[in-house]
């Protein structure tokens, strides 16, 4: 009994307040019950009088739980005893009998409390835990949309920075050039037209003009392919590097016959076939030659050699060189853009060449590296996708059509 | 009859004018050149009214050389003035520019332009592409009569 108490006090306390409607409700019960088994008196008379009570005691639990249920049962235990249990009037029973009956009714009573209060806790757990779960749900419906709405900012604010850098290349392509060719033309007819009232050292200044602007134009040139890489879509088919690294080479060796370099570059074909975009394969494998001929040692000509060899499904196409080659210090940051060992007076240049190499390599799915040792000379990578042969193609049309 | 029919250099740049002129000159082409600064002057000069009303004085352009950013009114605008005038509809326009952009590109064939040309930075390649432009569009390339 004590023990059922504890629990049932301990319940109470989990339940929380009591509220004013339950009670109400207990006390409606009880008068009810109290009203009714007073109408049936004459036809009852002393028999079972505190069974309707009972039920007002279930009705109170089920609304208010067991405090609520405990407070009926008092109620009804004390009104049943003034009023219906013999002697009528006084508050003690008469006989066992009735003893029994008033220990019945509180055990009954009790228990009923106990169970309807179990019962109510796991409705208003249930409630608690669905009401959580809206919560939830509504959070992440929150948290969803303030997402989409951070996306659509980040989205506007890329458009516009993506919109401004194109404004931007315009504006280098088209005005930065405009004043280069003024330079570099009005200085050439200097030379050109002018060349005997000039002097020596005066036409030493107007090549030197005619020099720069060139140097200028490259850098343009050179900022203008490297943002474009950047940005621009990349379609890789199967191509044969072999020529491109021919048409490269015979560039690099003109280029450099005109500025009094000595360079020869051996092409080992055939180079395997790669997936990538001629225009960006080109301009890889033209700065990477050009770099291998630029770092030449001094006094002697420059030898570079350009072969490739199959890795398992890629293709890995080396560039050598025998110049003064690169510290192993300076190897990891040579490929980010606007990196330069030297200075421009012995090896000139934008430092923007292998950051073209890693960039281009990166948008076909390629990767790129170096391995060199100080005054050995080096040799740059780059690795791609193995082409398709014509009948591995063949079998993926197959595949697409089907 | 050709090599003496004139063209028309709508440039805007002084220096770029200058050496273009240089560059029909120094390659030994005779056709007289009229260059014009602006894109109302163009326009004035394709329609042959203003300053440009007699046309005994300001014969119809065999080839006309564009430049597309020009103050008052742009390339794109005065090509397409030439391509709605009922004269100058046929006569091959070759954009000079600086702008290598694509969409700059697009537009200018959109509007039938005939040929698509980049500036070049150095003074010898200016030199091959007044000889180039001057030997096709002057010397191998048939236009619409009279």
């Amino acid at each position: 009994m004590a023990q059922a108490t504890h629990a049932m006090l301990g319940l109470a306390a989990t339940e929380g307040a009591v509220n004013f409607r339950s009670i109400l409700v207990a006390l409606l019960s009880v008068g009810a019950a109290f009203g009714i088994r007073l109408t049936l008196d004459p036809v009852l008379q002393d028999r079972a009088p505190f069974l309707l009570f009972l039920l007002a005691v279930v009705a109170a639990s089920a609304t208010g739980g067991a405090r609520v249920g405990i407070l009926a049962t008092v109620i009804s235990a004390v009104a049943a005893l003034w009023t219906f249990v013999p002697p009528r009037g006084s508050l003690l029973p008469q006989s066992a009998e009735f003893t029994l009956e008033v220990l019945v009714f509180a055990a009954a009573s009790l228990a009923v409390a106990l169970l309807a209060s179990r019962m109510r806790m796991a409705r208003l757990r249930a409630e608690a835990g669905e009401a959580q779960q809206r919560q939830a749900e509504a959070e992440v419906r929150r948290l969803n949309q303030h997402l989409e709405t951070l996306i659509s900012e980040r989205t506007a604010e890329l458009e516009a920075a993506n919109s401004q850098l194109e404004a931007f290349s315009y504006t280098v392509s088209h005005d930065l050039r405009a004043p280069l060719r003024g330079m570099e033309g009005f200085a050439r007819i200097l030379l050109d037209d002018f060349g005997d009232s000039l002097g020596s050292q005066g036409k030493r200044y107007a090549e030197r003009i005619v020099a720069a602007a060139g140097r200028m134009e490259g850098l343009i040139n050179s900022l203008l392919t490297f943002s474009r890489l950047q940005r621009s879509a990349v379609a890789l088919r199967t191509l044969d590097p072999t020529r491109i690294a021919r048409s490269c080479a015979k560039e690099v060796e003109a280029a450099a016959a005109s500025s009094a370099g000595d360079v020869t570059i051996q092409v080992d074909a055939p180079i395997p076939s790669v997936m990538a975009e001629p225009v960006i394969l080109g301009q890889i494998i033209a700065n990477l030659l050009t770099n291998a001929a630029k770092f030449h040692k001094e006094g002697e000509p420059a030898q570079v050699r350009i072969w490739g060899e199959t890795r398992g499904k890629r293709v890995r196409i080396w560039v050598e060189d025998a110049g003064i080659g690169i510290a192993p210090e300076h190897q990891a940051k040579i490929f980010g853009a606007f990196e330069r060992l030297h200075g421009q007076e012995t090896y000139p240049g934008t430092g923007i060449g292998l950051a073209i190499v890693k960039t281009g390599a990166e948008r076909m799915g390629g990767t790129v590296g170096v391995e060199s040792m100080a005054g050995v000379g080096a040799r740059f990578w780059i690795e791609l996708a193995a082409g398709r042969t014509a009948q591995e193609r063949d079998e993926s049309h197959e595949v697409d059509h089907a | 009859m050709h090599e003496l029919s004139t063209i028309l250099l709508v440039e805007d740049n002084e220096d770029d004018a200058d050496l273009i002129l240089y560059a029909f000159k120094k390659s030994g082409i005779e056709n007289p050149v009229t260059r014009v600064a602006h894109g109302d002057a163009a326009v004035h000069y394709i329609e042959g009214t203003g300053p440009f009303a007699d046309r005994a004085l300001h014969p119809l352009p065999a080839l006309i050389l564009l430049d597309l950013k020009l103050p008052r009114r742009s390339g794109l605008e005065v090509l397409k003035v030439i391509r709605d005038n009922e004269v100058a509809r046929h006569t091959p326009v070759v954009i000079l520019t600086s702008s290598d952009q694509n969409t700059d590109i697009k537009r200018a064939y959109d509007l039938s332009a005939n040929a698509y040309l980049v500036k070049p930075v150095s003074r010898d390649a200016l030199l091959a592409l007044v000889q180039t432009l001057e030997a096709f569009w002057i010397k191998l390339n048939r236009v619409v009569g009279p």
